[in-house]
């Protein structure tokens, strides 16, 4: 029971806060799932976000995993639904009145602080993330190979997970 | 039902308005198919509903955009929920959110349940391993992609390095953000408030 509404709790917060997207949200998930109530392993959410990346759609479908290990078949119909909830619900109301939200100059202020900080907190992720992931000299050239496959050559990110997985199956 | 969509698009008629079953129908195809990020979802979703079926109009699939983008959560999640919404009010919009997810849900629990049984054999740790160094490569890459637009002047710099610092730190995140908030209201609103609405517009559609 309480790990139920630990779970509808830390989800919805997530969805309600995680401005900028889905990869926003894997960062905030992070803390919690990982750190506060320890629901996951480090390792185990990594395998998580990658397998949330190489299925089809949003990659908060992370959340499926992280509520299964936590609860059971229950667990992740609740964590995807707290989730996603805050944001429907806005869309939804917000989209009614659009045209005044878009002129406020406090909102459009407001976003203007939020965007760098949700950038500064998605690279914080990343570097505890980075801290377990990357153990050795073979692991950090994998993701630096990945990076600029991304980047530069603007491969599929699911490619590069699914290439990723296969390299560290022959090679680590 | 089609050739009455065309016929009316010919008359030049108002858009068409589906079932909740074609609506299903069509947002179940997208989450089923749709990889690669937010970007590429967005853009099948555009062609079905749009380009496709005309059962929006540009102008409200643009909506659609700017609120899953400024609105927390993930941008195609907001797009279909909107969408739905105007097309069929609240049905429309949980028959549409609900489709959109189920096919990557159902996938993500058969892998879930998968890993968890055979996640620990040696034969995938390296392969396991190799998964983690493409994750850390995501992150940067998301966390550089945002960055390039967020980050236009000294201020935003150190919001952004205030925010990682606090995170690491383990301040509570939605304190974070909420302050970063604040601060930003301390530093842009009299300048945004002095602009002209149609300048202040210009500057939000940047925000990727």
């Amino acid at each position: 029971m309480t790990t139920l509404l630990q779970l509808i709790f830390t989800f919805f917060k997530v969805g309600a806060s995680a401005f900028g997207g889905g990869m926003v949200m894997i960062a905030f998930l992070e803390q919690d799932v990982v750190n506060t109530f320890g629901w996951l392993t480090r390792r185990e959410y990594i395998d998580a976000i990658a397998l949330g990346q190489v299925t089809p759609g949003p990659i908060i479908i992370t959340s499926v995993f992280v509520g299964y290990k936590a609860l059971g078949l229950l667990g992740s119909v609740v964590a995807m639904t707290a989730i996603c909830l805050p944001s429907f619900l806005l869309t939804i109301f917000v989209g009614q009145q659009l045209r005044r939200v878009r002129r406020n100059p406090t909102i459009q202020a407001f976003l203007k602080g939020v965007s760098p900080a949700v950038v500064g907190l998605i690279a914080g992720a990343g570097l505890s993330i980075a801290r377990s992931s990357l153990v050795d000299i073979p692991t950090v050239l994998l993701a630096a190979v990945c990076l600029g496959a991304i980047i530069r050559f603007k491969v599929d990110s699911v490619l590069v997970v699914v290439a990723a997985g296969l390299i560290g199956a022959v090679f680590l | 039902m089609r050739e009455r969509v065309e016929e009316a698009q010919a008359a030049g008629a108002a858009m068409a308005t589906p079932t909740l079953w074609q609506l299903a129908l069509v947002f179940c195809k997208v989450g089923g198919t749709g990889f690669g990020g937010a970007m590429p979802m967005l853009a099948m979703i555009q062609s079905e509903v749009v380009a496709k079926r005309h059962w929006v109009n540009q102008d409200l699939f643009g909506e659609a955009v700017l609120l899953g983008q400024v609105l927390p959560g993930p941008v195609a999640i907001d797009a279909a929920a909107y969408i739905g919404y105007r097309l069929r009010g609240w049905p429309g919009a949980i028959v549409g959110t609900v489709a959109f997810i189920l096919p990557s849900f159902l996938l993500m629990l058969a892998l879930t349940v998968l890993y968890l049984q055979y996640g620990q054999l040696p034969q995938l740790a390296g392969a396991l391993k190799g998964l983690g160094s493409a994750v850390v490569a995501l992150v940067a890459m998301a966390a550089y992609r945002m960055g390039k637009p967020a980050v236009k002047d000294k201020r935003s710099l150190v919001i952004l390095l205030g925010a990682m610092a606090a995170l690491l730190l383990q301040v509570n995140i939605v304190l974070i953000i909420a302050l970063a908030g604040l601060v930003g209201i301390g530093l842009y609103r009299s300048q945004l408030a002095a602009l002209p609405q149609d300048a202040g517009q210009a500057g939000k559609g940047a925000r990727s």
